[in-house]
């Protein structure tokens, strides 16, 4: 079974990057454009990873973040958090909200592609 | 007759009694000379007696029974001329019996032909001679020995009690002016902007002002009371170090919770006391800087506001030139790619032209020359450029009532033209028309952008004309816009004098307003 990851940014173009960019290892790409989107695709699609965008309209990513980690049907997802905003303050309130991972804009599409294959690789041997 | 032929000690001891009792009842310098004279008159049976002062080295006449009034006014007398000079100069008493022959003491009264005898002493104070007192008697009676020794008894309780007087009165004076510094210095501290508070060196608070109350929210105070009890979360000892020794100031920023909302005081200390090394206390100078704080975080927002900005169009450039670089793809994804990257980085340019306005503008860089303005001619011109690019729009331009000529900005307004059609067309998914109006009015000129795109939530009208907002997220995804926009436009209507608005009539559909102020005068020419 493909992995699934759902990306969730309100930037049409940024979305199509990064599907681009994890298309190399056949993972399935959603996507979600704001906040609640994001919420209600992670409960009924359970992706394995949530690439998450903090400046989303309406709900941050953060709080996704922390409403996703809340709710024991969406706890087990991976949170990959990425933003423009490169502060020390943000990392740690990425870590606070529960995020496994952060990456600032611009990004690497190559780097954002390897850390996904990090994260996968992990779960695989998980699974095993 | 007191002290007569025969001496009487203890008449004259009585009478001295008697006058020191009687000076001691005033205080006046006047209404004591008046007391001596006329008591001393009456204790010689003189006809008549001055009381004469120095000043500038001159004995003027203060007080005098028995002489004629022009005498009084114009008398002036050179130290060491007649008798009162004589007497002033030496400080010696002056006893002159019967008709006056010597040539050094020219009679104060010119009646040579008259008898008559003279008592004069000094008057002294500690400095030295302030005066004579003078008294003289008509006729053949002569003052005697032991007159002259009483009278300069009595002179001397005069000198007494005239230099309390004059002490007295320079007391006073010294007085009031103290309680006008105090007045000043009281009402300076009153009504300073700035809170003062003056603490003692057992931490308690000795002094506050006015401002010190307000900025503290403190309605009552007793004085003595803690500082801590009013400035809970400041480190007395902390303080006290940072004030302590030559120039040493303490300096820290502290938030206040209130009913009437949070303020941010800047609290600067210093000790108090002219030994730096053994203080007696501390004074606060509390400053509102709350404002300052407000602004310098909006502007740190904005900054990460526009940072965001500006790297989102960069991710999706850099990225996919990177991803073409590192990996194959097909002709017509590389098209894709490429020109994805180009809108992005046209969108880039967008922002960065709008964020240069938006500086220059507040800067208040425009308006450099305000020209006249057909503005009706510059709404056809825009729409001429909005219909080519446009296909699938109708764009209408009608111009009512007669336009008065307009100064202003023409390259600004175009960009607001610009920016209020731009905005009609991106949230027209459908196409549709685009409606301007520009009509002349008693108090400028109307320009009204109307569409039938999808209008916006009656909440959200409070908020369209702030910086990067937008009102629908996906239509923000595919159109691109920078933002910035209407908050360009609000500022160029208003730094013309005019007001700009939305309105989103059942939410369907969207109209933007804005109105120009022109000043007409009477013979029909304007300016605005």
């Amino acid at each position: 079974m493909p992995h699934r990851i759902l990306v969730a940014d309100d930037e049409a173009h940024i979305v199509e990057l990064v599907r681009v960019s994890l298309e190399e290892f056949g993972v399935e790409v959603l996507d979600a454009p704001d906040g609640e989107a994001a919420l209600a695709a992670a409960r009924r699609h359970q992706p394995e990873i949530l690439l998450l965008d903090v400046m989303m309209p309406r709900v941050d990513g953060f709080e996704v973040c922390r409403r996703l980690k809340a709710d024991p049907l969406t706890r087990g997802i991976i949170v990959i958090m990425f933003t423009a905003k490169a502060m020390e303050a943000d990392r740690q309130h990425a870590r606070e909200v529960g995020a496994q991972g952060y990456v600032t804009k611009p990004f690497s599409p190559l780097q954002l592609a390897s850390v996904v294959r990090e994260h996968l690789r992990g779960l695989s041997s998980a699974d095993e | 007759m007191v002290g007569g032929q025969e001496s009487r000690p203890r008449e004259q001891l009585a009478a001295l009694y008697e006058i020191g009792r009687a000076l001691n009842s005033t205080l006046e310098p006047d209404e004591v000379l008046d007391l001596i004279l006329g008591m001393t008159l009456d204790l010689f049976q003189a006809d008549a007696g001055s009381i004469m002062l120095i000043q500038d080295d001159h004995l003027r006449i203060r007080r005098a029974r028995g002489l004629p009034p022009e005498v009084v006014e114009n008398t002036v007398v050179p130290l060491g001329q007649g008798i009162a000079g004589w007497v002033a100069r030496t400080g010696e008493m002056l006893l002159l019996n019967g008709r006056i022959e010597d040539p050094r003491f020219r009679n104060l009264v010119p009646r040579q032909d008259e008898i008559s005898s003279s008592l004069c002493t000094p008057l002294r104070s500690r400095e030295g001679v302030i005066g004579v007192m003078m008294v003289r008697r008509a006729g053949s009676t002569r003052f005697s020995r032991s007159q002259l020794d009483f009278f300069a008894s009595v002179a001397d309780q005069a000198s007494l009690a005239l230099e309390n007087a004059r002490l007295f009165q320079s007391e006073q004076e010294r007085s009031r002016q103290l309680a006008l510094e105090q007045q000043k210095f009281r009402a300076i501290f009153r009504d300073m902007a700035d809170g003062v508070l003056v603490v003692d060196l057992g931490g308690g608070v000795t002094h506050l002002n006015d401002a010190a109350r307000r900025l503290l929210g403190l309605h009552q105070d007793a004085p003595g009371m803690p500082l801590s009890d009013i400035l809970p979360h400041l480190p007395l000892h902390v303080v006290r170090q940072a004030a302590s020794g030559p120039g040493g100031v303490f300096e820290a920023d502290i938030k206040l919770h209130s009913e009437a909302g949070n303020t941010v005081l800047r609290v600067t200390a210093t000790s108090l006391g002219a030994d730096p090394v053994a203080p007696e206390g501390l004074v606060l100078l509390l400053h509102d800087v709350t404002e300052r704080v407000r602004v310098e975080r909006m502007k740190s927002e904005f900054l990460s506001a526009v940072s965001h900005e500006l790297k989102t169009p960069l991710t999706t450039v850099s990225g996919f030139l990177e991803l073409m670089l590192n990996r194959e793809y097909d002709r017509p994804r590389q098209e894709q790619y490429l020109s994805i990257s180009l809108t992005e980085a046209q969108r880039l340019q967008r922002l960065i032209e709008d964020l240069l306005t938006l500086s220059r503008l507040e800067s208040g860089q425009f308006r450099l020359q305000p020209a006249p303005v057909l503005l009706d001619q510059l709404a056809a011109s825009v729409l001429a450029g909005f219909s080519e690019r446009y296909p699938g729009f109708h764009f209408e331009l009608r111009v009512e009532g007669e336009l008065p000529p307009l100064e202003a900005d023409g390259d600004l307004l175009t960009q607001v033209l610009v920016n209020l059609v731009s905005n009609s067309v991106k949230y027209s998914p459908d196409g549709g028309d685009v409606r301007v109006l520009v009509r002349g009015e008693a108090q400028g000129i109307r320009v009204s952008v109307e569409d039938q795109g999808i209008g916006i939530p009656r909440d959200k009208i409070p908020f369209v004309f702030d910086r990067f907002y937008r009102v629908d997220n996906s239509l923000t995804r595919r159109t691109g816009g920078t933002g910035l926009g209407l908050a360009n436009a609000r500022y160029i209507v208003e730094g013309h004098g005019g007001t700009i608005w939305a309105e989103s009539p059942a939410e369907k559909g969207s109209r933007f307003t804005f109105v120009l102020p022109c000043k007409r005068n009477e013979v029909g020419e304007s300016e605005a």
